[in-house]
Protein backbone atom coordinates (compact mmCIF):
# COMPACT_ATOMS: atom_id res chain seq x y z
CA UNK A 1 0.00 0.00 0.00
CA UNK A 2 1.51 3.34 -1.00
CA UNK A 3 2.41 5.81 1.86
CA UNK A 4 -0.36 7.96 1.07
CA UNK A 5 -2.56 5.60 1.34
CA UNK A 6 -1.33 4.48 4.45
CA UNK A 7 -1.42 7.83 5.86
CA UNK A 8 -5.16 8.27 4.97
CA UNK A 9 -6.14 4.86 6.95
CA UNK A 10 -4.15 5.74 9.38
CA UNK A 11 -6.00 9.39 10.12
CA UNK A 12 -9.20 7.38 10.29
CA UNK A 13 -8.01 4.58 12.71
CA UNK A 14 -6.88 8.13 14.82
CA UNK A 15 -9.97 9.79 14.34
CA UNK A 16 -12.07 6.98 16.25
CA UNK A 17 -9.92 8.16 19.14
CA UNK A 18 -12.08 11.59 19.19
CA UNK A 19 -14.69 12.71 21.46
CA UNK A 20 -18.37 12.33 20.89
CA UNK A 21 -20.27 14.74 21.74
CA UNK A 22 -24.46 14.50 22.26
CA UNK A 23 -24.87 15.92 18.56
CA UNK A 24 -27.50 18.23 20.53
CA UNK A 25 -25.47 19.50 23.12
CA UNK A 26 -22.97 20.51 20.25
CA UNK A 27 -25.94 22.30 18.35
CA UNK A 28 -26.85 23.91 21.34
CA UNK A 29 -23.32 24.97 22.48
CA UNK A 30 -22.92 26.37 18.78
CA UNK A 31 -26.05 28.43 19.47
CA UNK A 32 -24.70 30.00 22.16
CA UNK A 33 -21.25 30.68 20.55
CA UNK A 34 -22.82 32.93 18.08
CA UNK A 35 -25.16 34.82 19.93
CA UNK A 36 -22.47 35.19 22.95
CA UNK A 37 -20.45 36.71 19.70
CA UNK A 38 -23.22 38.56 18.53
CA UNK A 39 -23.67 40.31 22.06
CA UNK A 40 -20.13 40.83 21.98
CA UNK A 41 -19.89 42.79 18.63
CA UNK A 42 -22.99 44.80 19.74
CA UNK A 43 -21.70 45.67 22.94
CA UNK A 44 -18.46 46.94 20.73
CA UNK A 45 -20.86 48.77 18.51
CA UNK A 46 -22.51 50.38 21.13
CA UNK A 47 -19.71 51.56 22.99
CA UNK A 48 -18.09 52.79 20.29
CA UNK A 49 -21.51 54.60 19.56
CA UNK A 50 -21.38 56.09 23.29
CA UNK A 51 -18.14 56.97 22.67
CA UNK A 52 -18.87 59.76 19.69
CA UNK A 53 -22.32 60.22 21.66
CA UNK A 54 -20.41 61.34 24.91
CA UNK A 55 -18.03 63.42 22.67
CA UNK A 56 -20.35 64.89 21.14
CA UNK A 57 -22.11 66.03 24.38
CA UNK A 58 -18.96 67.03 26.17
CA UNK A 59 -19.23 64.08 28.36
CA UNK A 60 -22.04 65.09 30.85
CA UNK A 61 -23.38 61.99 31.52
CA UNK A 62 -21.51 59.80 34.14
CA UNK A 63 -21.32 56.13 33.94
CA UNK A 64 -23.74 54.15 36.03
CA UNK A 65 -26.55 56.82 35.90
CA UNK A 66 -30.39 55.98 35.55
CA UNK A 67 -30.77 55.27 32.18
CA UNK A 68 -33.35 57.61 32.18
CA UNK A 69 -37.07 57.03 31.18
CA UNK A 70 -36.75 56.86 27.76
CA UNK A 71 -34.58 53.49 27.79
CA UNK A 72 -35.34 50.33 27.31
CA UNK A 73 -34.74 47.23 28.38
CA UNK A 74 -34.15 44.33 25.91
CA UNK A 75 -36.16 40.90 26.29
CA UNK A 76 -34.38 38.65 28.60
CA UNK A 77 -35.66 35.70 27.21
CA UNK A 78 -36.67 36.38 23.26
CA UNK A 79 -39.91 35.87 23.94
CA UNK A 80 -40.16 32.91 25.90
CA UNK A 81 -41.45 32.44 29.20
CA UNK A 82 -38.87 32.94 32.18
CA UNK A 83 -38.07 29.96 34.10
CA UNK A 84 -38.53 27.42 31.59
CA UNK A 85 -35.42 24.79 32.78
CA UNK A 86 -34.17 21.75 30.81
CA UNK A 87 -35.09 19.42 33.40
CA UNK A 88 -38.82 20.64 32.52
CA UNK A 89 -38.25 20.07 28.76
CA UNK A 90 -36.82 16.71 29.42
CA UNK A 91 -39.19 15.63 32.30
CA UNK A 92 -42.16 16.76 30.04
CA UNK A 93 -40.67 15.06 26.89
CA UNK A 94 -40.23 11.51 28.90
CA UNK A 95 -43.63 11.52 30.50
CA UNK A 96 -45.45 11.83 27.19
CA UNK A 97 -43.77 8.81 25.49
CA UNK A 98 -44.91 5.24 26.44
CA UNK A 99 -43.05 2.98 29.40
CA UNK A 100 -39.57 2.27 28.13
CA UNK A 101 -35.78 2.90 28.85
CA UNK A 102 -34.80 6.50 28.50
CA UNK A 103 -30.67 7.04 28.61
CA UNK A 104 -28.91 10.33 27.30
CA UNK A 105 -31.69 12.94 28.48
CA UNK A 106 -30.58 16.29 27.95
CA UNK A 107 -32.35 19.54 27.65
CA UNK A 108 -31.86 23.12 27.36
CA UNK A 109 -34.73 25.61 28.75
CA UNK A 110 -35.14 29.31 28.29
CA UNK A 111 -32.53 30.69 31.27
CA UNK A 112 -29.99 27.84 30.60
CA UNK A 113 -26.60 29.24 29.51
CA UNK A 114 -24.84 32.35 29.31
CA UNK A 115 -27.28 33.79 26.65
CA UNK A 116 -31.32 33.57 27.12
CA UNK A 117 -33.46 33.86 24.14
CA UNK A 118 -32.74 30.17 22.75
CA UNK A 119 -35.97 28.11 22.30
CA UNK A 120 -35.98 25.08 24.19
CA UNK A 121 -34.72 22.05 23.05
CA UNK A 122 -35.20 18.54 24.51
CA UNK A 123 -33.47 15.01 23.47
CA UNK A 124 -32.71 11.26 24.56
CA UNK A 125 -32.70 7.66 23.89
CA UNK A 126 -35.82 5.57 23.81
CA UNK A 127 -35.49 1.96 23.84
CA UNK A 128 -39.17 0.15 23.55
CA UNK A 129 -37.05 -3.48 24.15
CA UNK A 130 -36.32 -2.99 20.58
CA UNK A 131 -33.55 -1.12 20.37
CA UNK A 132 -32.95 2.40 20.92
CA UNK A 133 -33.18 5.40 18.72
CA UNK A 134 -32.88 9.11 18.98
CA UNK A 135 -35.29 11.43 19.57
CA UNK A 136 -34.99 15.46 19.54
CA UNK A 137 -37.78 17.93 20.48
CA UNK A 138 -37.70 21.17 19.09
CA UNK A 139 -40.15 24.62 19.57
CA UNK A 140 -40.43 27.56 18.23
CA UNK A 141 -43.29 30.19 16.95
CA UNK A 142 -44.65 30.77 13.25
CA UNK A 143 -46.06 34.05 12.81
CA UNK A 144 -50.02 34.22 12.74
CA UNK A 145 -52.22 34.04 11.31
CA UNK A 146 -51.41 29.99 10.40
CA UNK A 147 -51.74 28.95 6.37
CA UNK A 148 -51.38 26.49 3.54
CA UNK A 149 -47.91 28.38 3.19
CA UNK A 150 -46.78 28.22 7.01
CA UNK A 151 -43.59 26.47 7.35
CA UNK A 152 -44.16 22.80 8.61
CA UNK A 153 -47.56 22.37 7.95
CA UNK A 154 -47.22 20.39 4.52
CA UNK A 155 -45.75 16.47 3.76
CA UNK A 156 -42.03 16.92 2.25
CA UNK A 157 -41.91 17.33 -0.96
CA UNK A 158 -40.72 13.84 -2.27
CA UNK A 159 -38.67 15.37 -5.12
CA UNK A 160 -35.89 16.73 -2.46
CA UNK A 161 -36.76 14.26 0.49
CA UNK A 162 -37.80 10.95 -0.79
CA UNK A 163 -40.60 9.97 1.62
CA UNK A 164 -42.02 6.38 3.04
CA UNK A 165 -45.23 8.11 3.80
CA UNK A 166 -46.79 11.66 5.22
CA UNK A 167 -50.01 12.00 7.40
CA UNK A 168 -50.97 15.34 7.18
CA UNK A 169 -54.15 16.05 9.51
CA UNK A 170 -56.43 19.50 10.41
CA UNK A 171 -57.38 19.82 14.29
CA UNK A 172 -61.18 21.31 14.70
CA UNK A 173 -59.06 23.86 16.38
CA UNK A 174 -57.20 25.08 13.32
CA UNK A 175 -54.17 23.28 14.29
CA UNK A 176 -52.14 21.10 11.84
CA UNK A 177 -50.16 17.65 12.31
CA UNK A 178 -47.94 16.90 9.87
CA UNK A 179 -46.20 13.28 9.96
CA UNK A 180 -43.22 12.46 7.60
CA UNK A 181 -41.95 8.87 7.06
CA UNK A 182 -38.95 10.11 5.10
CA UNK A 183 -37.09 7.32 3.64
CA UNK A 184 -33.17 6.48 3.83
CA UNK A 185 -30.91 8.21 2.42
CA UNK A 186 -26.99 7.85 1.43
CA UNK A 187 -24.92 8.22 3.05
CA UNK A 188 -26.63 8.85 6.57
CA UNK A 189 -28.85 5.44 5.82
CA UNK A 190 -31.09 6.17 8.71
CA UNK A 191 -34.88 6.42 8.85
CA UNK A 192 -36.59 9.86 9.93
CA UNK A 193 -39.62 10.14 11.10
CA UNK A 194 -40.79 13.22 12.24
CA UNK A 195 -43.89 14.79 13.46
CA UNK A 196 -44.61 18.66 13.32
CA UNK A 197 -47.31 20.16 14.86
CA UNK A 198 -48.23 24.53 14.43
CA UNK A 199 -50.81 25.20 16.51
CA UNK A 200 -53.77 28.39 15.78
CA UNK A 201 -51.69 30.29 18.47
CA UNK A 202 -48.47 30.01 16.37
CA UNK A 203 -47.04 27.57 18.70
CA UNK A 204 -44.72 24.94 16.71
CA UNK A 205 -43.71 21.84 18.08
CA UNK A 206 -41.52 19.45 16.21
CA UNK A 207 -40.14 15.78 16.98
CA UNK A 208 -38.05 13.28 14.63
CA UNK A 209 -36.76 10.22 15.72
CA UNK A 210 -34.37 7.74 14.18
CA UNK A 211 -33.75 4.26 14.01
CA UNK A 212 -30.26 4.99 15.45
CA UNK A 213 -28.75 6.23 18.19
CA UNK A 214 -26.88 9.04 16.54
CA UNK A 215 -28.04 10.79 13.02
CA UNK A 216 -26.13 7.75 10.98
CA UNK A 217 -24.45 4.11 10.89
CA UNK A 218 -24.88 1.54 12.56
CA UNK A 219 -28.73 1.01 12.79
CA UNK A 220 -30.03 -0.05 16.03
CA UNK A 221 -33.67 -1.27 14.43
CA UNK A 222 -35.75 -1.06 11.52
CA UNK A 223 -37.80 2.15 12.26
CA UNK A 224 -37.62 4.64 14.36
CA UNK A 225 -39.35 3.62 18.40
CA UNK A 226 -42.28 5.58 18.02
CA UNK A 227 -45.15 5.54 15.89
CA UNK A 228 -46.99 8.26 14.29
CA UNK A 229 -49.76 8.21 16.71
CA UNK A 230 -47.33 8.41 19.68
CA UNK A 231 -45.19 11.48 17.65
CA UNK A 232 -48.83 12.77 17.12
CA UNK A 233 -49.79 12.35 20.84
CA UNK A 234 -46.55 14.05 21.86
CA UNK A 235 -46.04 17.48 19.92
CA UNK A 236 -49.89 18.08 20.52
CA UNK A 237 -50.02 17.63 24.25
CA UNK A 238 -51.05 20.32 27.00
CA UNK A 239 -47.80 19.81 28.43
CA UNK A 240 -46.47 22.28 26.46
CA UNK A 241 -48.65 25.11 27.21
CA UNK A 242 -46.19 26.60 30.04
CA UNK A 243 -43.89 27.55 27.22
CA UNK A 244 -46.85 29.41 25.17
CA UNK A 245 -47.94 31.04 28.25
CA UNK A 246 -50.65 33.55 27.65
CA UNK A 247 -48.40 37.21 27.53
CA UNK A 248 -45.81 35.04 25.85
CA UNK A 249 -44.65 37.29 22.92
CA UNK A 250 -45.88 35.86 19.61
CA UNK A 251 -43.44 36.72 17.02
CA UNK A 252 -41.26 34.00 15.52
CA UNK A 253 -38.24 33.53 17.94
CA UNK A 254 -34.79 34.50 17.08
CA UNK A 255 -33.04 32.10 14.63
CA UNK A 256 -36.04 32.12 12.66
CA UNK A 257 -37.20 35.55 11.47
CA UNK A 258 -39.12 35.34 8.39
CA UNK A 259 -37.92 35.88 5.13
CA UNK A 260 -39.68 37.76 2.64
CA UNK A 261 -41.92 34.75 1.24
CA UNK A 262 -41.07 33.84 -2.37
CA UNK A 263 -43.63 33.13 -5.41
CA UNK A 264 -45.69 30.68 -5.08
CA UNK A 265 -44.66 27.18 -6.58
CA UNK A 266 -47.65 27.44 -9.59
CA UNK A 267 -46.53 31.21 -9.79
CA UNK A 268 -42.43 29.38 -10.54
CA UNK A 269 -43.37 26.42 -12.84
CA UNK A 270 -45.37 29.05 -14.86
CA UNK A 271 -42.67 31.36 -15.24
CA UNK A 272 -40.22 28.27 -15.89
CA UNK A 273 -42.70 26.98 -18.51
CA UNK A 274 -42.21 29.98 -20.68
CA UNK A 275 -38.67 30.12 -20.35
CA UNK A 276 -37.96 26.47 -21.40
CA UNK A 277 -36.40 25.66 -25.04
CA UNK A 278 -39.07 25.52 -27.71
CA UNK A 279 -39.76 21.80 -27.86
CA UNK A 280 -39.61 21.10 -24.50
CA UNK A 281 -42.25 18.89 -22.51
CA UNK A 282 -42.77 20.30 -19.11
CA UNK A 283 -44.92 17.75 -16.41
CA UNK A 284 -44.92 19.55 -13.02
CA UNK A 285 -46.76 16.13 -11.82
CA UNK A 286 -48.87 16.56 -8.35
CA UNK A 287 -50.03 19.72 -6.88
CA UNK A 288 -47.03 21.11 -5.23
CA UNK A 289 -47.22 23.37 -2.23
CA UNK A 290 -43.50 24.72 -1.63
CA UNK A 291 -43.25 28.75 -1.29
CA UNK A 292 -40.19 29.92 -3.50
CA UNK A 293 -39.16 26.66 -5.05
CA UNK A 294 -40.50 24.40 -7.29
CA UNK A 295 -39.83 21.11 -9.76
CA UNK A 296 -41.05 20.17 -13.03
CA UNK A 297 -39.80 16.88 -15.24
CA UNK A 298 -38.57 18.34 -18.98
CA UNK A 299 -38.28 16.29 -21.84
CA UNK A 300 -36.61 17.93 -25.11
CA UNK A 301 -34.57 15.68 -27.96
CA UNK A 302 -35.95 12.66 -26.00
CA UNK A 303 -33.77 13.07 -22.82
CA UNK A 304 -35.75 13.47 -19.12
CA UNK A 305 -34.72 15.50 -16.20
CA UNK A 306 -35.54 16.81 -12.96
CA UNK A 307 -35.44 20.81 -13.07
CA UNK A 308 -35.50 22.36 -9.67
CA UNK A 309 -36.16 26.10 -9.20
CA UNK A 310 -36.04 28.38 -6.39
CA UNK A 311 -36.78 31.97 -6.47
CA UNK A 312 -35.72 34.39 -3.67
CA UNK A 313 -36.61 37.81 -2.98
CA UNK A 314 -33.98 39.76 -1.89
CA UNK A 315 -33.93 39.17 1.94
CA UNK A 316 -35.29 41.64 4.57
CA UNK A 317 -31.83 42.43 6.11
CA UNK A 318 -29.91 44.80 4.05
CA UNK A 319 -26.40 43.37 6.00
CA UNK A 320 -27.38 39.60 5.03
CA UNK A 321 -28.17 40.66 1.26
CA UNK A 322 -24.88 42.76 1.13
CA UNK A 323 -22.96 39.53 2.17
CA UNK A 324 -24.92 37.28 -0.19
CA UNK A 325 -24.17 40.02 -2.91
CA UNK A 326 -20.06 40.00 -2.17
CA UNK A 327 -20.04 36.25 -1.95
CA UNK A 328 -21.29 36.40 -5.33
CA UNK A 329 -18.87 38.93 -6.33
CA UNK A 330 -15.77 37.95 -4.98
CA UNK A 331 -16.36 33.89 -3.86
CA UNK A 332 -17.34 32.94 -0.34
CA UNK A 333 -13.98 29.52 0.31
CA UNK A 334 -16.19 27.22 -1.39
CA UNK A 335 -17.41 29.15 -4.80
CA UNK A 336 -15.47 31.03 -7.22
CA UNK A 337 -16.58 34.61 -7.83
CA UNK A 338 -19.51 35.06 -10.03
CA UNK A 339 -19.44 35.51 -13.78
CA UNK A 340 -21.45 38.89 -14.69
CA UNK A 341 -23.53 39.55 -17.44
CA UNK A 342 -24.34 42.76 -19.52
CA UNK A 343 -27.01 43.53 -17.31
CA UNK A 344 -25.63 43.24 -13.85
CA UNK A 345 -26.71 39.75 -13.61
CA UNK A 346 -24.29 37.49 -11.17
CA UNK A 347 -24.18 34.03 -12.89
CA UNK A 348 -22.45 30.84 -11.11
CA UNK A 349 -22.00 27.65 -13.00
CA UNK A 350 -21.41 24.53 -11.28
CA UNK A 351 -21.17 20.70 -11.92
CA UNK A 352 -21.45 18.37 -8.25
CA UNK A 353 -19.64 15.34 -8.88
CA UNK A 354 -20.59 11.69 -7.49
CA UNK A 355 -17.62 12.47 -5.37
CA UNK A 356 -16.83 15.14 -3.16
CA UNK A 357 -13.27 14.70 -4.33
CA UNK A 358 -14.70 15.68 -7.75
CA UNK A 359 -14.27 12.55 -8.79
CA UNK A 360 -17.10 10.64 -10.67
CA UNK A 361 -19.67 11.41 -13.10
CA UNK A 362 -21.23 14.99 -12.52
CA UNK A 363 -24.77 14.13 -11.37
CA UNK A 364 -26.45 17.85 -10.74
CA UNK A 365 -26.00 20.64 -13.08
CA UNK A 366 -26.77 24.45 -11.17
CA UNK A 367 -26.80 27.62 -12.42
CA UNK A 368 -27.07 30.36 -9.75
CA UNK A 369 -28.13 34.08 -10.15
CA UNK A 370 -28.28 37.22 -7.98
CA UNK A 371 -30.10 39.09 -10.33
CA UNK A 372 -29.58 42.74 -10.17
CA UNK A 373 -32.23 44.18 -7.91
CA UNK A 374 -31.03 40.87 -5.50
CA UNK A 375 -32.94 38.49 -6.73
CA UNK A 376 -31.59 35.15 -6.80
CA UNK A 377 -32.42 32.21 -8.81
CA UNK A 378 -31.11 28.78 -8.34
CA UNK A 379 -32.00 26.42 -11.58
CA UNK A 380 -31.04 22.54 -10.29
CA UNK A 381 -30.70 19.69 -13.24
CA UNK A 382 -30.58 16.19 -12.45
CA UNK A 383 -31.32 12.59 -13.79
CA UNK A 384 -33.84 10.78 -12.01
CA UNK A 385 -37.22 11.26 -9.86
CA UNK A 386 -35.41 12.84 -6.38
CA UNK A 387 -32.78 14.89 -6.07
CA UNK A 388 -30.89 12.33 -3.37
CA UNK A 389 -30.46 9.49 -5.28
CA UNK A 390 -29.30 11.39 -8.74
CA UNK A 391 -28.22 9.59 -12.13
CA UNK A 392 -25.57 10.42 -14.19
CA UNK A 393 -26.06 10.72 -17.54
CA UNK A 394 -26.48 13.28 -20.17
CA UNK A 395 -29.25 15.42 -19.22
CA UNK A 396 -31.85 17.15 -21.13
CA UNK A 397 -30.89 20.49 -20.88
CA UNK A 398 -27.65 22.14 -20.83
CA UNK A 399 -25.95 24.39 -18.51
CA UNK A 400 -26.28 27.57 -21.11
CA UNK A 401 -29.99 26.47 -21.50
CA UNK A 402 -29.93 26.37 -17.60
CA UNK A 403 -28.60 29.61 -17.30
CA UNK A 404 -30.55 31.43 -20.10
CA UNK A 405 -33.95 30.27 -17.57
CA UNK A 406 -32.14 31.88 -14.71
CA UNK A 407 -31.05 34.72 -15.90
CA UNK A 408 -34.15 35.50 -17.16
CA UNK A 409 -35.79 39.21 -16.72
CA UNK A 410 -39.61 37.99 -15.22
CA UNK A 411 -37.72 36.48 -12.02
CA UNK A 412 -36.92 39.66 -10.81
CA UNK A 413 -39.89 41.92 -9.19
CA UNK B 1 -42.46 19.80 4.24
CA UNK B 2 -40.73 23.11 4.44
CA UNK B 3 -38.52 22.94 7.65
CA UNK B 4 -37.05 26.17 9.33
CA UNK B 5 -33.39 27.36 9.68
CA UNK B 6 -33.16 26.47 13.35
CA UNK B 7 -34.60 23.03 12.71
CA UNK B 8 -32.23 22.05 9.67
CA UNK B 9 -29.22 23.48 11.70
CA UNK B 10 -30.08 21.08 14.43
CA UNK B 11 -30.34 19.00 11.84
CA UNK B 12 -27.10 19.52 10.28
CA UNK B 13 -25.13 19.62 13.52
CA UNK B 14 -26.92 16.49 14.28
CA UNK B 15 -25.58 14.97 10.96
CA UNK B 16 -22.45 16.55 10.85
CA UNK B 17 -21.00 17.79 13.80
CA UNK B 18 -19.32 13.96 14.80
CA UNK B 19 -17.58 14.54 11.58
CA UNK B 20 -16.26 18.02 12.48
CA UNK B 21 -15.26 17.31 15.72
CA UNK B 22 -12.98 14.08 14.19
CA UNK B 23 -11.45 16.64 12.12
CA UNK B 24 -11.32 19.24 14.52
CA UNK B 25 -9.31 16.44 16.62
CA UNK B 26 -6.51 15.56 13.94
CA UNK B 27 -6.14 19.05 13.25
CA UNK B 28 -4.90 20.10 16.84
CA UNK B 29 -2.63 16.41 16.86
CA UNK B 30 -5.40 15.23 19.01
CA UNK B 31 -6.70 17.50 22.17
CA UNK B 32 -10.15 16.92 22.90
CA UNK B 33 -10.82 19.69 24.42
CA UNK B 34 -9.87 22.29 21.88
CA UNK B 35 -11.36 20.22 19.58
CA UNK B 36 -14.82 20.04 20.66
CA UNK B 37 -14.26 24.15 21.30
CA UNK B 38 -13.02 24.58 17.22
CA UNK B 39 -16.38 22.51 16.02
CA UNK B 40 -17.99 24.68 18.42
CA UNK B 41 -16.98 27.75 17.08
CA UNK B 42 -17.32 26.63 13.47
CA UNK B 43 -20.80 25.57 13.91
CA UNK B 44 -21.50 28.80 15.61
CA UNK B 45 -20.13 30.59 12.70
CA UNK B 46 -22.07 28.44 10.31
CA UNK B 47 -25.28 29.17 12.95
CA UNK B 48 -25.03 32.97 12.53
CA UNK B 49 -25.37 32.50 8.46
CA UNK B 50 -27.36 29.65 8.19
CA UNK B 51 -29.85 30.91 6.45
CA UNK B 52 -27.24 31.27 3.21
CA UNK B 53 -25.46 28.34 4.43
CA UNK B 54 -28.38 25.99 4.44
CA UNK B 55 -29.28 26.82 0.40
CA UNK B 56 -25.30 25.93 -0.16
CA UNK B 57 -25.12 22.85 -2.29
CA UNK B 58 -22.84 21.60 -0.20
CA UNK B 59 -22.90 22.80 3.30
CA UNK B 60 -20.89 19.65 4.70
CA UNK B 61 -18.32 20.85 2.69
CA UNK B 62 -18.09 24.46 3.05
CA UNK B 63 -18.28 23.60 7.11
CA UNK B 64 -14.81 22.29 6.72
CA UNK B 65 -13.68 24.89 5.25
CA UNK B 66 -14.79 27.18 8.31
CA UNK B 67 -13.44 24.63 10.73
CA UNK B 68 -10.05 25.13 8.74
CA UNK B 69 -10.14 28.52 9.21
CA UNK B 70 -11.03 28.50 12.72
CA UNK B 71 -8.35 26.31 13.79
CA UNK B 72 -5.78 28.26 11.93
CA UNK B 73 -7.03 31.39 13.45
CA UNK B 74 -6.66 29.89 16.12
CA UNK B 75 -3.49 29.11 15.23
CA UNK B 76 -2.53 32.75 14.80
CA UNK B 77 -4.33 34.46 18.21
CA UNK B 78 -2.10 31.70 20.10
CA UNK B 79 1.29 32.12 18.04
CA UNK B 80 1.47 36.08 19.34
CA UNK B 81 2.45 34.07 22.78
CA UNK B 82 4.13 31.05 22.39
CA UNK B 83 6.94 29.59 20.20
CA UNK B 84 6.29 28.20 17.39
CA UNK B 85 8.59 26.36 15.44
CA UNK B 86 8.67 25.22 11.74
CA UNK B 87 11.31 22.84 12.34
CA UNK B 88 10.59 19.20 12.99
CA UNK B 89 12.30 17.22 15.42
CA UNK B 90 14.52 14.86 13.38
CA UNK B 91 14.25 12.34 16.45
CA UNK B 92 12.05 9.35 16.69
CA UNK B 93 8.57 9.95 18.81
CA UNK B 94 9.09 7.83 22.37
CA UNK B 95 5.53 7.89 23.35
CA UNK B 96 4.91 5.18 26.44
CA UNK B 97 1.57 5.05 25.36
CA UNK B 98 1.02 1.71 24.10
CA UNK B 99 -1.58 3.00 21.45
CA UNK B 100 0.28 3.79 17.81
CA UNK B 101 -3.21 5.78 16.88
CA UNK B 102 -1.55 8.03 19.92
CA UNK B 103 1.56 8.52 18.70
CA UNK B 104 0.38 9.32 14.73
CA UNK B 105 -1.26 11.92 16.68
CA UNK B 106 1.60 13.24 18.91
CA UNK B 107 3.70 13.16 15.34
CA UNK B 108 1.01 15.38 13.86
CA UNK B 109 0.89 17.71 16.66
CA UNK B 110 4.65 18.23 15.79
CA UNK B 111 4.32 19.74 12.54
CA UNK B 112 3.33 23.35 11.37
CA UNK B 113 -0.58 24.18 11.56
CA UNK B 114 -0.79 24.29 8.06
CA UNK B 115 1.33 21.14 6.86
CA UNK B 116 -1.24 19.28 9.42
CA UNK B 117 -4.21 21.68 7.91
CA UNK B 118 -2.53 20.50 4.43
CA UNK B 119 -2.90 16.57 5.70
CA UNK B 120 -5.86 16.68 6.41
CA UNK B 121 -7.52 18.06 3.97
CA UNK B 122 -6.11 16.15 1.58
CA UNK B 123 -5.83 12.65 3.48
CA UNK B 124 -8.70 12.56 5.64
CA UNK B 125 -11.23 14.88 4.15
CA UNK B 126 -10.37 13.78 0.55
CA UNK B 127 -9.69 16.72 -0.63
CA UNK B 128 -8.03 17.75 -4.21
CA UNK B 129 -4.96 19.64 -4.41
CA UNK B 130 -6.84 22.71 -5.93
CA UNK B 131 -9.60 22.26 -3.32
CA UNK B 132 -7.34 22.27 -0.73
CA UNK B 133 -5.38 25.37 -2.73
CA UNK B 134 -8.31 27.27 -2.55
CA UNK B 135 -9.18 26.84 1.38
CA UNK B 136 -5.37 27.22 2.56
CA UNK B 137 -5.39 30.28 0.19
CA UNK B 138 -2.02 28.57 -1.03
CA UNK B 139 -0.69 27.79 -4.58
CA UNK B 140 -1.05 24.63 -6.14
CA UNK B 141 2.73 24.33 -6.17
CA UNK B 142 2.98 24.90 -2.15
CA UNK B 143 0.48 22.16 -1.16
CA UNK B 144 2.33 19.59 -3.27
CA UNK B 145 4.91 20.96 -1.58
CA UNK B 146 3.68 20.63 2.12
CA UNK B 147 1.94 17.79 1.43
CA UNK B 148 5.29 16.19 0.28
CA UNK B 149 7.39 17.66 3.15
CA UNK B 150 4.90 16.91 5.94
CA UNK B 151 4.56 12.82 4.72
CA UNK B 152 8.36 12.90 4.59
CA UNK B 153 8.36 14.26 7.93
CA UNK B 154 6.10 11.75 9.54
CA UNK B 155 7.86 9.23 7.96
CA UNK B 156 11.33 10.06 9.17
CA UNK B 157 9.64 10.53 12.68
CA UNK B 158 7.84 7.53 12.28
CA UNK B 159 9.87 5.42 10.46
CA UNK B 160 8.98 1.86 10.67
CA UNK B 161 5.95 2.81 13.13
CA UNK B 162 3.83 3.92 10.11
CA UNK B 163 3.96 0.66 8.59
CA UNK B 164 2.62 -0.77 12.13
CA UNK B 165 -0.05 1.35 12.13
CA UNK B 166 -1.13 0.59 8.67
CA UNK B 167 -1.57 -2.74 10.08
CA UNK B 168 -3.00 -2.28 13.32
Amino acid sequence: MPLDDRFAALLHDAAELAPDPPAAELAASARRRHLRARRRRTAVVAAATAVVALTALGTRLLPGADPGPGSTRLAPSGGWPEGITGTFMTDTLVSLLPPGQITAAGGYGTNDGAVPGLPPSAHLLYDDGQGAGMVTLSVDRVALPISETTAGTQCADPVESPTEGCERTVLPDGGIVVVDRLAPVEPMKVRKWQATYTGPDGRRLQIWEVNATSYGPPLSRPNPPLTPRQLTAAVTSNAWDPLFAPGAATTPAPGNSPEPSGPSADRIIATARALLPPGTLADPGATQHTTGRAHLSVTLDGRTSMLSVRADPRRADAASAARVRQAYEHGDGVDPAAVRTPDGTLVQVRQLHASKSGDGPVLRWIVTALHPDDTEVTVAEWNGTDEPNARPGTPALTTEQLTAIAVAAPWRH
Amino acid sequence: MERTSTQDFGEFAATRGRHLVRTAFLLTGGDAHLAEDLAQEALGKLYGKWHKVARMDNPAGYAQTVLVNTFLSHRRRRAAGEHVTDVFAETPVTDPDPSLRLTLLRALAELPAQDRAVLVLRFWEDRSVEETAHILRLGESAVRSRSSRALTRLRALLGSELDDLARS
